[in-house]
């Protein structure tokens, strides 16, 4: 029972990042812009939040979850500022949404590496102390099976992620703006004849998707990860938009969609301890793999009904019809 | 013709349609326009890395510009970087032309760093554990690895043909698969030196030939990569704009389903497709590791920076094979000169955030076209009043006069 705990809580350190940079990439990609820079996103969003963090931790007296929430809160805000770059190019400059995402993403490493090591110390590696991990929650902890799930050896952004979801959830269909951020993805066209400007819609979803990716770097970082920042997040910006697809632009599909990615990717660095893996005597490598290749796999067995909005990617034309 | 779930009701259509888009970007415009936006987004990336410079370093921010712009130039530099940066830019071109090919035909390879990874490690299997007399065994290896590559990125075309799976997504993953996957290979025995903890030495017969390139200065490391991928880019162009194949190819990547319409098969194509591009990519690893300077694999887990770079390439080069091999050659000067910045205490990875700034500026191409084209017609109109002095505006007052 304490492995699969242990499983349980380190599933749920990757899962969390990938859920809020997919559900970032969802309301982006409902507004109709795709965000292909989500990994670039993340690895500045991650520079600069880690940074904050690792500076922060000079103070002994500040608890160590609000310095994550601190670091989480300047990604978040870095991540937005970035992704404005691509709202303007993909909005404004009616530029080509892959080219301006992929210009992002070659950007953001070479730029922290620089940064980093003319300014910060030197060296490209940020360094900082892991200890972000709350043993456990008064009250809730005792809660018998789910307290030992929840509330016990956890991060405070594992709950900030429980509120992001059900943030977007309600956003999203219950609210105004919701219904016109989706209009937008779907039938601009029709959303632009009602009144709505496309453009600030368009602009609010690539920003939002911005700060969600930013936070979603650091968390990764800081609790998915050991205590470095190397100017990488490991392709989790793209494994992110596998989640998007995989949840089929859903977001209680995207939260399971997460956590099986998250539980694969977490079997690569557990499976020594599942008596069963272990003595498979496969080469470590392989299970290094699994996430990659899970996500293939996943796409191939779910290739069919897509929600995907249907203007999502297009340059949104005001004389096209 | 069968019928296929491609089209817009099935999951990953819209995902397909913006790269599809990219076909249909990569290939309007006139090519002054086009050369000229290029040299825009090259000034444009150039000054910005200055700003940059300057703001974090204002006293050795023009010494560092100037080593990145003329360090090669410089008379005892001449041989060791601006030579150099030819060598070094055959494996990019080739990437470059592997991404800038399934741009023209409507895919973003994005995996060629995989491929080519795989293609170098075939190269170097073939290179060291079959044994064959000089010119063949190199021709033999290099054509292995251009194979394994071929296969790689075939899976992804499979992919999206097939499963109508995005190739983004699908070649991400598949360069980690690679990555991790060679890392593993890498230690088979006959492949590997359990001592060095690197691969073995290849053979002579299997390097890439000098043809006695590599005596004409002193330290000369000339080989006839570069020669080869200029052969295979003037390939390229030929397949792309004189065949029968590449009209087909670039019409499915203009627009599928009036390509389908009129006969063309949408599946085959795609396959064909990312096979070829995947090819490209595993040529420039076979080019990457039997270079003469002894490039080894090593067991750590490794994304090849070339197939990156290669987007970068394929972009400036307007997707064009001749444009790629110029956008190569001058990435690859850019790179090395700028390799001479780490003599001052600016970190020498200004060059690539200069280059990514010149691929934002290209995306943004659309726009800068249009001021250029505006800024040419006015150009234009000047010069026709001025020579002519007509009675009458030729020329609509809006060209003129606005902005």
């Amino acid at each position: 029972m304490d492995a699969f705990y242990f499983i349980a809580q380190q599933t749920f350190s990757v899962m969390v990042p990938l859920m809020i940079v997919a559900l970032g990439g969802l309301i982006s990609e409902k507004s109709g812009v795709v965000n292909i820079a989500l990994e670039g996103i993340m690895i500045m969003g991650a520079f600069v939040g880690i940074y904050v963090i690792s500076l922060l931790q000079a103070n002994p007296n500040l608890s160590p979850s609000l310095v994550l929430i601190l670091g989480i809160v300047v990604g978040g805000a870095v991540g937005g500022i970035y992704s404005l770059l691509h709202a303007l190019a993909s909005v404004n400059m009616k530029a080509n949404q892959t080219i301006s995402g992929t210009a992002l993403n070659l950007f953001a490493p070479a730029f922290a590496i620089f940064v980093a090591r003319t300014t910060i110390g030197g060296t490209q590696q940020i360094g900082f102390n892991a200890n972000f991990r709350i043993s456990e929650i008064p009250f809730l902890s005792q809660i018998p099976i789910l307290g030992d799930i929840f509330f016990k050896n956890t991060y405070i952004s594992f709950y900030v992620g429980l509120f992001i979801l059900l943030l977007v959830v309600f956003v999203l269909h219950r609210t105004k703006i919701g219904l016109r951020i989706r209009a937008c993805g779907e039938n601009p066209h029709a959303a632009d004849a009602a009144g709505i400007s496309i453009a600030k819609i368009r602009y609010l979803g690539v920003v939002t998707s911005g700060i969600f990716a930013g936070m979603g770097g650091v968390i990764l970082i800081a609790t998915a990860s050991s205590n470095e920042f190397n100017a990488t997040v490991s392709g989790y910006g793209f494994l992110a938009l596998a989640v998007l697809i995989f949840g089929n632009w859903k977001p209680g599909r995207i939260l399971l969609a997460s956590l099986f990615f998250g539980l694969m990717s977490k079997l690569s660095a557990a499976y020594s301890l599942i008596p069963f893996l272990n003595n498979l005597g496969l080469p470590m490598q392989f299970y290094l793999m699994i996430p990659y290749l899970a996500t293939l796999v996943v796409l191939i067995l779910t290739s069919k009904n897509s929600n995907a909005p249907k203007a999502s990617g297009e340059i949104y034309d005001k004389g096209k019809r | 013709m069968k019928p296929t779930n491609t089209t817009g009701t099935s999951w990953m259509g819209h995902l397909n349609r913006w790269t599809e888009s990219l076909g249909r970007w990569i290939t309007h415009g006139s090519t002054t326009r086009k050369i000229l936006s290029s040299v825009l987004s090259i000034v444009l990336g150039l000054l910005f890395g200055f700003i940059t410079m300057l703001i974090v370093n204002p006293q050795e921010a023009v010494e560092a510009m100037r080593y990145l712009l003329f360090g090669g130039f410089l008379p005892n530099n001449l041989f060791n970087f601006l030579f150099y940066s030819i060598v070094l830019a055959a494996p990019i071109i080739l990437t470059g032309l592997s991404v800038g090919f399934a741009f023209r035909t409507g895919l973003f390879n994005i995996g060629a760093s995989g491929q080519a990874l795989i293609g170098g490690f075939v190269a170097i299997c073939v290179g060291l554990l079959v044994p064959m007399p000089a010119p063949w065994h190199f021709i033999v290896a290099a054509l292995s690895g251009m194979v394994a590559g071929a296969i790689w990125g075939g899976i992804v075309g499979l992919l999206k043909a097939y499963f109508n799976i995005n190739e983004v997504v699908s070649s991400i993953m598949l360069n980690y698969i690679a990555g991790y996957l060679i890392s593993y290979l890498v230690t088979t025995p006959g492949v590997f030196d359990m001592n060095r903890n690197w691969t073995k030495t290849l053979p002579d017969s299997a390097t890439t030939p000098t043809l006695g390139l590599n005596t004409l200065w002193p330290g000369s490391r000339f080989d006839i990569s570069i020669f080869i991928a200029i052969i295979v880019a003037i390939v390229i162009w030929f397949v792309l704009q004189k065949t029968t194949l590449g009209f087909q190819l670039k019409a499915v990547g203009f627009n599928k389903d009036a390509s389908r319409a009129s006969g063309i098969q949408y599946r085959r194509n795609v396959i064909i497709s990312m096979i070829i591009a995947g090819a490209l990519a595993g040529l420039a690893g076979s080019m990457i590791y039997l270079s003469p300077r002894n490039v080894r694999m090593r067991t750590t887990f490794l994304i090849l920076s070339e197939g990156f770079t290669g987007i970068s390439v394929a972009l400036l080069g307007m997707s064009h094979p001749i444009g790629i091999v110029f956008s190569g050659l001058f990435i690859s000067f850019l790179t090395r000169n700028g390799s001479l910045i780490s003599l001052t205490t600016i970190a020498p990875e200004i060059t690539d955030t200069v280059i990514a700034i010149i691929i934002y500026f290209s995306a943004l191409s659309a726009l800068m076209m249009d001021v250029l084209g505006r800024m040419l017609a006015r150009i234009k109109s000047k010069r026709l009043q001025s020579a002519s002095q007509p009675p009458h505006q030729e020329v609509p007052p809006t060209t003129g006069g606005e902005q």
